[in-house]
């Protein structure tokens, strides 16, 4: 399921229409990545969190070749679901 | 910053983004999130541009044991959700660090260096090398630093050699004082101790002190450490021979006692006698006057003041006259009367007090009187 398929499903539920909802998406959306951007995390009751992590650099090696690589460090977003929500997906 | 975004805040900044009521953007994430729960649970993947996409998966069952009963259990499959950031995401919140890239390291580097720095800032092997390169060149820094102390501490000392030399050495034979002769007899001792000490120092003194200069660029880890060790070897060197200098007049002095109390009748002789010579010597030698001087002077019960080896005054007379009390140290005595605590020496010299660190309480100590001695 896409974008698309998302928003219209949600039109169909609300009543509202596509246009309207594709816009809140999208505003939605980039509401969450200047949250996130700033290190901050968003919790919604009901659904789960999102957060910003620090992985630390570290070193790969090459299975094949032996090389050893050094990977910088970075910021990753990570996604908890709530207990609720891995209940329902759990079976 | 760090900071918990709740659902209300959300949609408050999303109401001021789209400008609707804030119910209405409460609501309407209500749905959004709804939506997502509604459809990924009953088996799709749910993709949001912008954001990333919930998949499901599917763990198999696997067997476990039970760590508090040590049973063997088997953990039933299921599917749990995974969430992958959409790129774009991605790319924004590792901005900080999107300049970094994978670098292949090249055989031999050492990785220790690195491992050592938890910083995620300093990547690149090189910049951590320096760092600990400029870590060592401050620990050479404070440890050359240290020195001027003990080198302050062991100035006096070459004045121990010149001191008791001259004094033996204008004619023994005319001035057969005990004194001199007893003196020379148990400094000898002691004596050698702190020139063969000393003397390491301003021969290894000037060692360390080029070699930073020279070699901080091309220093080794061996080497900075052989460094450290030797400037640490010195400090430790030249705190001995100072604590030996503290405890070298009571040394000094007791043994004088003791050498005094033998040789009682024969300093008495010596003593007589020496009036008698000196006519022939002074004009002779004038220098007797002046290192001989702290001779000539007794105290009350006919003896003379204590010789204080290596100072720079020599002892005149009883000043006055303390009761040690509780609290009471010599080093602080002689701050008091003196304005200096190093003139404790004198006090112990001049009271014969055989342990400085342990005066016993109520014990009546002299404050000696002193006079500078000429320069030599």
């Amino acid at each position: 399921m896409n974008n698309k398929e998302l928003v219209s499903d949600i039109a169909n539920h609300t009543g509202m229409t596509v246009k309207e909802v594709t816009g809140l998406v999208s505003a939605t959306v980039s509401a969450i990545t200047t949250e996130l951007a700033d290190e901050n995390s968003v919790s919604i009751l009901g659904f789960g969190t999102f957060e910003v992590r620090k992985k630390l650099e570290r070193v790969l090696i090459n299975p094949t070749t032996k090389q050893r690589m050094l990977v910088p460090p970075k910021m990753v977003v990570s996604f908890k679901p709530n207990t609720s929500f891995r209940l329902k997906v759990k079976n | 910053m760090g900071s918990k975004i709740t659902l209300s805040q959300l949609a408050k900044l999303l109401a001021q983004k789209k400008n609707i009521s804030q119910r209405k953007a409460e609501a309407f994430l209500r749905d959004f999130f709804e939506a997502i729960i509604r459809n990924v649970s009953s088996g799709q993947s749910v993709k949001i541009t912008g954001l990333g996409s919930f998949r499901l998966i599917e763990v198999q069952e696997r067997e476990s044991v039970n760590v508090s009963t040590g049973e063997r259990i088997v953990i039933p499959g299921h599917t749990k959700l995974s969430f992958s950031p959409d790129g774009s995401l991605r790319d924004t919140i590792n901005k900080p660090f999107a300049d970094f890239q994978t670098v292949v390291i090249n055989e031999g580097t050492s990785l220790e260096d690195m491992e050592r720095i938890d910083q995620p800032e300093d990547v690149l092997p090189s910049d951590a090398e320096d760092e600990t390169e400029d870590g060592t060149e401050g620990d050479d820094a404070e440890t050359i630093y240290l020195d001027p102390e003990p080198e302050a501490d062991t100035e006096p000392e070459p004045e121990l050699e010149p001191d008791p030399i001259p004094e033996p050495e204008p004619e023994p034979e005319s001035e057969p004082e005990p004194e001199p002769e007893s003196e020379p007899e148990q400094e000898p001792e002691p004596e050698p101790e702190p020139v063969t000490e000393a003397e390491p120092e301003p021969t290894s003194e000037p060692e360390p002190l080029p070699q930073p200069v020279v070699k901080i660029r091309a220093m080794t880890g061996a080497e900075t450490c052989a460094l450290t060790l030797g400037v640490l070897l010195l400090c430790v060197l030249s705190y001995f021979v100072g604590y030996y200098r503290l405890l070298c007049p009571a040394l000094c002095h007791s043994e004088q006692q003791e050498a005094r109390t033998e040789d009682a009748p024969s300093a008495a002789r010596g003593k007589r006698t020496a009036p008698t010579f000196v006519p022939d010597t002074v004009p002779a030698v004038p220098k007797v006057e002046e290192s001989g001087a702290p001779r000539p002077l007794l105290d009350e019960n006919g003896e003379p003041f204590a010789v204080v080896p290596g100072g720079k005054y020599r002892i005149v007379g009883t000043r006055k006259t303390h009761v040690m009390r509780r609290g009471d140290y010599l080093t602080r005595i002689a701050l008091r009367e003196y304005g200096d605590k190093e003139f404790a020496r004198y006090i112990v010299a001049h009271n014969g007090i055989k342990d400085p660190d342990n005066v016993p309480l109520g014990k009546e100590i002299r404050i000696p009187e002193l006079e500078e001695l000429p320069a030599e």
